[in-house]
């Protein structure tokens, strides 16, 4: 290693004498290779190394002394695979002299992984034939794992992006780790934590019987979750294992197994999701294998990945296990609604049916029997005419109040003013009598079902006619645009109301005088709420006693055609 | 206002109706009203289209002027008997009145896209009732044009 460089200023003195002798070309030559940057090596046409220069030591880390006289097999006594590799290029140059070049990876005498590129040419002796060969080697360690990296990611996510279940994902990802940083194997694994069991989810192998088998064992087996081994201590910690060399690792339930099929080197990494760990993926080599750091570091980034995907996966089979969910409720509610109007058209029918004759029995009664009753008796009738009536008017408001929970036609752009215009209309025999005057202001055209409309518009305006103040009912209805919607208002010159009744006044059968004074039953204002409800709007009341009332309620503007 | 003459023959009505109460109701009805009329009774839609058909022990009945019919029946309900009324050669010319309880929006739609020749909701008060099934009687019997049968 210590080995004085050779100096730039003696070189360029020899070269600048007139006539260079071939010692001293032979000189500039040997002491140009010692000063180039890269590994230079030369070697006999035996094989033996004839030389190397200080770039090569200090990529080695092997002195000249111990390798000069030597061959290649003494340089990589741990790795005889890369040994035969250089070996086997070397006779092919000594059968075809000339140049050649290839890339190997290699690990130094410290244990890094390198990657290489050979550059080996031969050199002639003065007889003219082969005398040996010169070689140079470029470490595109960077260079291939950029490439490696980017190649690992772009499959990574494909398989991430593409596969149909996770499993796939994982036995995908599991090969390509393996043929791409040279594993033999790889295996998923997860914890079960209810029954705190290690399982094998899914693996991949080479095609290789002995490896197959010890697979197979594995995955039939479970383990319970603790400190030792391989798995069992990544999913614990969370933290990745490497093993160098199984024969040397004492807790690892599986060293034999793994010995008998050939397995040296091991590697576990977490699948993990922030701090939760899902699962972890071992692989093995079939040689010991010295700790990379990169190959590390890499292997957690795609059992992150991994984590995300499955993380992934289990959002979107909560999300569909909810959809369903949703759906299922939706079809109760149709099924319930359905029901409902069922209910609904039995009580139309079957319930009126059984009134109209006590009605008309009694009336009956009435007609043909009236000289043979006293006036207890007629009065008596009277009652029983008069409850019927209220129970048939009562029967009509519950149907028409249901009939508005089930949408029967869809909503569309209709004119509002055109849903007034018919409320009033229906409206006309109340609005002459009580002597009304109702006006409106330009209304505009909203969402929704114009049968509806008309029904919010004529029970909010006879709702006024009928609370009338002393002077002629004056009757006004408005809108505006406010917040993305209408805003509309009814208001009258009434008896008002006290506030503390106006969020009561819609709920179902609520009144707020007795019958005499004030017919009806208490559901008109109840529909009302359900028609701008199921709109989507908000329906209220301002006023005080004597002072009149305003009705506000929202509704959805119409739709805006889309814009091309 | 035309009148049948008296001698003239009784106009057969048929009236389909599950309910008794109804059907004396119907009775009283007619028998205030003008028109001299015979008022048979089928208490379901079977009995009704036997009726029409003269089949079982309907084998002389008449041939009704006017049919009266109720939606919601036993065995065979108003929809279908009308159905098979309207899609009959021999029996669609009469007319046919449906004369319910239902005020529901379908059955009145329904009962036009099977043909019905009109739709009446009963009254629940008496009087009114009267007057609807005179009105019918009077309108059907003594102003419309019906086809010589």
């Amino acid at each position: 290693m210590n080995h004085p460089r050779a100096e730039i200023p003696s070189i360029l003195t020899v070269l600048e004498g007139d006539h260079p002798r071939a010692e001293d070309a032979l000189q500039i030559t040997q002491e140009l290779i010692e000063v180039l940057p890269i590994p230079v090596f030369y070697k006999a046409r035996d094989g033996r190394y004839l030389g190397v220069n200080q770039a090569w030591e200090d990529f080695f880390s092997v002195s000249r002394r111990h390798i000069v006289g030597s061959r290649v097999a003494d340089l990589y006594p741990d790795s005889p695979a890369v040994a035969a590799r250089h070996k086997a290029m070397d006779e092919e140059l000594w059968a075809n002299p000339g140049n050649q070049s290839y890339e190997v990876s290699l690990h130094t005498r410290d244990g890094r992984l390198r990657h290489t590129l050979y550059y080996k040419a031969t050199f002639r002796g003065p007889d003219g034939r082969v005398a040996g060969l010169i070689g140079t080697i470029i470490d595109i360690t960077e260079r291939v794992r950029s490439e490696q990296r980017q190649a690992i990611e772009h499959s990574v996510g494909t398989l991430l992006g593409h596969a149909q279940t996770v499993a796939e994902a994982i036995t995908g990802i599991i090969e390509e780790m393996c043929r791409r940083f040279g594993w033999a194997c790889g295996a998923r694994w997860s914890l079960d934590e209810r029954e705190n069991r290690l399982h094998c989810i899914e693996y991949w192998a080479e095609d290789d019987d002995a490896i197959l088998k010890y697979l197979e064992t594995s995955s039939t087996s479970t383990f319970v979750p603790g400190h030792a081994g391989i798995i069992r201590r990544t999913l614990t910690t969370g933290a990745p294992v490497w093993v160098e060399d199984l024969g040397t690792k004492s807790d690892f339930l599986r060293a034999k197994l793994a010995a008998e099929a050939g397995l040296q080197g091991a590697f576990a990494l977490p699948i993990a999701l922030g701090e939760r760990i899902l699962g972890a993926i071992e692989f093995y080599s079939r040689e010991p294998r010295p700790t990379d750091p990169w190959l590390l570091e890499l292997s957690i980034g795609v059992g992150r990945q991994i984590g995300m995907l499955m993380a992934r996966r289990e959002a979107e089979e909560d999300l569909r296990r909810a959809h369903a969910e949703l759906e299922a409720k939706a079809r109760e509610l149709a099924r319930s609604n359905e029901e409902l109007q069922q209910f609904a058209y039995v009580a139309s029918h079957d319930l009126q049916e059984p009134l109209r004759m006590v009605s008309s029995y009694t009336q009956l009664l009435g007609r043909r029997y009236a000289s043979h009753l006293d006036a207890d008796a007629r009065e008596f009738m009277g009652y029983i005419v008069e409850g019927s009536a209220r129970m048939k008017q009562l029967i009509e408001d519950l149907l028409a109040y249901s009939r508005v929970g089930t949408r029967v036609r869809e909503f569309r752009d209709v004119s509002s003013e055109a849903a007034l215009a018919k409320a009033l209309a229906n409206l006309r025999g109340a609005q002459e009598r009580t002597n009304a005057a109702v006006t409106h202001d330009p209304l505009p055209a909203v969402r929704g079902d114009e049968g509806q409309l008309t029904q919010l518009f004529q029970n909010l305006v006879g709702n006024a006619l009928k609370f009338r103040g002393p002077d002629d009912p004056r009757i006004h209805v408005s809108a505006r645009a406010e917040e993305g919607a209408w805003l509309f208002s009814v208001a009258d010159n009434g008896i008002g109301l006290d506030p503390q009744y106006a969020e009561r006044i819609f709920l179902m059968f609520q009144r707020l005088h007795n019958r005499e004074e004030y017919p009806g039953t208490g559901i008109g204002l109840a529909i009302c709420k359900k028609i701008v409800d199921r709109h989507g709007g908000r329906i209220w009341v301002e006023g005080r006693p004597g002072t009149g009332c305003i009705f506000f309620f929202t509704l959805p503007m119409k739709e805006e055609p889309h814009a091309h | 206002m035309l009148t049948r003459t008296e001698g003239s023959p009784p106009v057969e009505i048929l009236l389909v109706e599950d309910n008794a109460g109804d059907y004396r109701l119907t009775q009283e009805a007619l028998r205030e009203g003008k028109v001299y009329n015979n008022l048979h009774w089928a208490k379901d839609g079977v009995e009704a289209l036997d009726f029409l058909r003269r089949r079982g022990t309907h084998g002389n009945a008449p041939r009704p002027d006017l049919i009266l019919l109720d939606l919601n029946l036993p065995k065979k309900d108003g929809r279908e008997v009308l159905s098979e009324i309207k899609s009959d050669v021999g029996l669609k010319t009469i007319p046919v009145v449906i004369l319910t309880t239902s005020q529901a929006e379908e059955d009145i739609l329904k009962s036009y896209h099977l043909h019905a020749n009109c739709y009446v909701t009963k009254p629940v008060d008496l009087e009114k009732f009267i007057v609807v099934v005179q009105s019918i009687d009077r309108f059907w019997l003594t102003i419309a044009t019906l086809p010589r049968t």
